[in-house]
């Protein structure tokens, strides 16, 4: 027998049992180490840019919200906030405040379901289910807010479209109280159980210099100790309220989680702080202009920094939206993540970067073969 | 059979209901809609709205300066009849 090594290559997903969004990674491997990896993408392109310049800009709205359904609140967010920058809108500071709340009620329910799918990856089932039962009251207080438990639709340009009274602000707060409770009962698990720690510490290494220079965002170059948040920008009441962004020196999947566990307790923080300070006043002013000119707007998202750029020419129509989700930048750091590791690895490696892939979807990749 | 209606207490966005009485065919619910689940026929004094498109977001109530959509508390259990409701 040689002892010549020989590589050998295995594809995975788009669709995989440990998979949670189609993406596609051809994998070659010398024995059980990564050597190379090759991403796809555009198994789900959906053409929304193209939709977006087609609609009424005040119909984008929703169209926004529709891009993902977990960071539904946020999406809508930025498109008014992008909408209101072309506009020369000023929003009342109320609507700032419940904009803040929600957005983080948004980014504690999204961080609670990767933990949970995260959990579950690794191999723990019974800390996922006891996660997302946990989860159900952060849907419960969306659903008590305005209806619906996951697209909150709270967001409309210039403004919010709901008010929150006290009995609402009261149950928020006693609901939280009751998360933070729960939470305690399987948070030290993350911290300090030696089977997790096994399973994820040092592996899908991410230094310092190599997040920077793949562009990483997000949890993920905070796990790698860069401070980087838009948050820091103070857009919407950040500014008004203490905030410090949650950093990790570990650079491993353990910090990622770490650093998501974290920022849950945080957007509590933050939301019970939103609530104390929100000022009276209205909630929403009339935006009467058409959208002119050229306007970028990044905001924060559970997943790291969203991107979007307008450009408007006084009509109804937006002449051009694009949009730049948080897995985008996140992909070539995942490659770096995963070459040199091990086989065994790589559903922990992959959910560490929380992918949402059909957010991302705005190429498309065709070989042509000669 | 009755209609199956499936009612929830908190908050739910639920079915909207057009008041012809107060409504004066502008249009401005149609125009507003991101699903354009809402047809209006001026000329006939009628309105259709079709609970499968609408994505239930309620922006024709808060645009509608007559206040001639209402919104009410039901949703529709899974078995609920597909059909276009019509307002004369």
């Amino acid at each position: 027998m040689s002892n010549e090594h020989k590589i050998s290559t295995f594809p995975f997903g788009p669709q995989d049992v440990l998979l949670p969004e189609p993406i596609k990674f051809q994998f070659y491997v010398d024995g059980d180490k990564i050597i190379k990896v090759d991403p796809a993408i555009g198994y789900v392109h959906r053409g929304l840019e193209r939709a977006a310049e087609l609609n009424d800009y005040r119909r984008n709205l929703y169209l926004c919200e529709r891009i993902c359904g977990i960071c539904n609140v946020i999406h809508g967010q930025t498109y008014a906030g992008l909408i209101e920058r072309m506009t020369d809108t000023e929003i009342p500071e109320r609507a700032e405040y419940l904009r803040t709340t929600w957005g983080e009620l948004a980014r504690l329910q999204s961080h609670l379901l990767w933990l949970g799918l995260f959990a579950e990856a690794v191999g723990f089932e019974e800390l996922f289910l006891k996660i997302w039962r946990d989860r159900e009251i952060i849907l419960q207080l969306n659903e008590a807010t305005n209806g619906h438990r996951i697209h909150l639709g709270t967001t409309m340009i210039g403004g919010a479209v709901k008010d929150l009274d006290e009995k609402l602000a009261n149950k928020y707060l006693t609901d939280l109280e009751l998360l933070k409770n729960q939470m305690d009962n399987w948070a030290d698990f993350f911290r300090k159980d030696p089977e997790f720690l096994k399973k994820t510490v040092g592996i899908g290494l991410l230094p310092k210099k190599d997040a920077i220079h793949s562009g990483a965002v997000g949890p993920v170059i905070r796990a790698s100790g860069i401070p980087q948040d838009m948050r820091t920008n103070g857009y919407q009441a950040y500014g008004k309220i203490d905030f410090e962004p949650i950093t990790y020196d570990g650079c491993d999947v353990y910090s990622r989680a770490l650093v998501r566990l974290d920022e849950t307790y945080q957007s509590i923080e933050l939301i019970k702080q939103s609530l104390k300070q929100m000022p009276e006043g209205p909630i929403a002013v009339l935006c009467e202009e058409f959208p002119r000119g050229e306007v970028v707007y990044r905001t924060e998202q559970p997943r790291g920094e969203v991107f979007y750029y307008g450009k408007g020419n006084g009509t109804i129509h937006l002449e051009r939206l694009k949009i730049r989700t948080p897995t985008m930048p996140n992909i070539p750091p995942l490659l770096t993540m995963l070459t040199g590791d091990y086989k065994q690895n790589i559903p922990a490696i992959v959910h560490s970067i929380d992918p949402c892939i059909s957010c991302t979807e705005r190429i498309t990749e065709i070989k042509e073969e000669n | 059979m009755t209609d199956p209606i499936l009612i929830i207490e908190m908050g739910t966005r639920g079915e909207i209901f057009f008041d012809l009485s107060k409504c004066d065919q502008c249009q401005d619910c149609e125009r507003v809609c991101p699903s354009v689940a809402i047809k209006v026929y001026p000329e006939e004094r009628k309105i259709e709205w079709n609970p499968f498109k609408c994505i239930y977001c309620h922006t024709c109530i808060r645009t509608c300066m007559h206040g001639a959509i209402s919104p009410l508390d039901n949703v529709q259990a899974s078995d609920y009849e597909k059909v276009v409701k019509t307002f004369e």
